[in-house]
């Protein structure tokens, strides 16, 4: 395996903070920028739950490996403030996901991705403004997916007990009021392209996350990732099914 | 009777701030209306085209459903809401009023142009989400077909057709397809349009040609706008499916597979 081929998630020391993202949900998130003057949408670990950075690097990771739109990752490694923030590239200009736009989007591939991502990483959390939505021509726009800092794959002996669980998939269906079914294929398309991810490679995927997010190693946490993994599409159709349930 | 309004500004750069007013929310207390700036904001104010088209789509939501209190979440970080700013009660119409006074339109000022969504755009997104665009195409161009009628003289006069699939040759069926978006913001004008289209189709070509017009409906949860868009579309239209419905999405994926797998086994070859 070699390493240079991998994604691997970058390290900051210094940022310089700016105004705060003025939405709801954002958990005092602010607008940064870096040395070289790119621009960041901080999220600082001590405003958000336990495990935010690692839930959301790991997360990172995967959907780079799978080519699922979203951001560039970075963390910051603040010594003199002795925590980690996660910094999600900023996207502009953008708004938010609202229904009744599902077809204006020219990747809705990645819609149904993130709907498979979202049941492995056991991501409870998604809600309209965690989609963005960024105007491409008249008349279209993509889609970036953000936010899986609430995603229980941040608490790794928490993660280990969830087995083959799926989330509950209520937030969604404020977010989507269209038939899941439209998305399920290109959800189960990915759920196979997952199963055929190696064990070295996810093993290696924590181990940077973990150290990206100063988090304690963990072997259970490879574990339990590998084996939801090598049944995502169990995973899958068990959450499709719960949204086609409840709606 | 409290009758005012507030400015919605938009902030292209979220590092530098600030704020353009592009728009206004007006009340009279009972109703709530959307006034937009009548003047002509250039591309380039806003921060480009895409951020022309993205202030469109958030003033086309906000003009189905304003409200006075905030801006919804959807509409995104770049966008805020003004103080409340009252006029005086003594007028007859004051949100006519407003309409025409909170941003006048001066004489050096040209009028704003205002970007819409595309029907054909999403429909073509919705078929490829299906994983049957690979067999749709987007031009349809008349002059290009031998409608295999009976009568010999030239079709002209037809007007475009949003998608075809499928070919007439050899036995083949031609489908020539019209999305129906229930969320546009001009729906009755889409409707009247491709009802229009189909039967100037159905006039020039009778039933001699095996050239199937199709109406296909996005999926929508508002059933009282689906059943009224097929009882528009069912004297002119050879066929409709609805998107929303599983079985009725089937059928049309199958249709439009095997008019395209056809058209495509039947191609002249090009040696």
């Amino acid at each position: 395996m070699t390493q240079e081929l991998l994604p691997t998630i970058d390290r900051f020391s210094w940022l310089m903070d700016r105004e705060l993202v003025p939405v709801k949900n954002s958990g005092q998130a602010v607008y940064s920028e870096d040395h070289k003057g790119r621009r960041w949408v901080r999220k600082r670990a001590r405003h958000s739950i336990p495990g935010m950075v690692l839930a959301e690097a790991l997360s990172w990771l995967l959907c780079r490996k799978l080519d699922i739109r979203t951001p560039d990752g970075a963390v910051l490694m603040s010594e003199e403030q002795g925590e980690v923030s996660w910094l999600s590239r900023l996207q502009t200009p953008v708004r938010h996901w609202v229904p009744g736009r599902l077809f204006d989007l020219r990747n809705l591939e990645d819609i149904g991705a993130m709907l498979c991502i979202d049941a492995i990483v056991y991501n409870y959390d998604r809600h309209s403004d965690n989609v963005l939505m960024q105007p491409v021509k008249d008349g279209e726009f993509i889609a970036w997916i953000i936010d899986f800092g609430n995603a229980t794959i941040g608490r790794p002996k928490e993660f280990a007990s969830l087995g083959e669980e799926t989330p509950d998939p209520g937030p969604l269906l404020d977010l989507m009021d269209l038939p899941f079914d439209v998305l399920e294929p290109s959800a189960m398309e990915l759920a196979l392209r997952v199963e055929s991810l190696d064990s070295g490679l996810v093993e290696y995927f924590v181990s940077e996350a973990c150290s990206a997010s100063m988090a304690e190693p963990s072997q259970s946490l490879s574990v339990a990732l590998d084996h939801r993994l090598k049944n995502a599409r169990a995973l899958v159709s068990r959450y499709f099914s719960d949204l086609g349930g409840r709606r | 009777m409290t009758v005012g309004y507030k400015i919605i500004y938009f902030t292209p750069d979220p590092f530098l701030g600030g704020g353009i007013p592009i728009a206004a929310l007006a009340t009279d207390g009972e109703r709530t209306m959307l006034v937009r700036k009548q003047a002509d904001v250039s591309d380039s104010c806003l921060g480009g085209a895409e951020a022309t088209w993205l202030v469109s789509s958030v003033m086309e939501d906000l003009e189905s459903q304003p409200r006075i209190e905030g801006l919804p979440s959807s509409v995104g970080p770049h966008f805020s809401l003004g103080k409340n700013i009252q006029i005086p009660s003594g007028l007859a119409n004051p949100l006519g009023w407003l309409e025409q006074h909170i941003f006048p339109l001066t004489r050096k000022e040209k009028p704003a142009s205002t970007r819409r969504r595309n029907r054909k755009t999403t429909g073509y997104n919705f078929l490829r989400i299906c994983g049957i665009s690979g067999f749709v195409r987007q031009r349809f161009r008349v002059a290009d077909f031998d409608w295999g009628l009976k009568s010999k003289s030239p079709i002209t006069g037809l007007p475009p057709i949003s998608h075809h699939a499928g070919s007439l040759r050899e036995g083949n069926e031609l489908l020539l397809l019209e999305p129906i978006d229930l969320s546009m913001p001009k729906l009755q004008d889409d409707l009247s349009k491709v009802i229009n289209r189909f039967s100037v189709y159905r006039w020039k070509l009778l039933e001699d040609s095996r050239a199937k017009l199709v109406a296909y409906i996005l999926p929508t949860k508002n059933r009282e706008a689906e059943n009224a868009a097929i009882e528009s579309l069912s004297g002119d239209a050879h066929c409709i499916f609805l998107g929303g419905r599983r079985e009725s999405r089937i059928q049309m994926i199958d249709r439009i597979r095997n008019a395209g797998v056809r058209a495509e086994q039947t191609a002249p070859h090009i040696g």
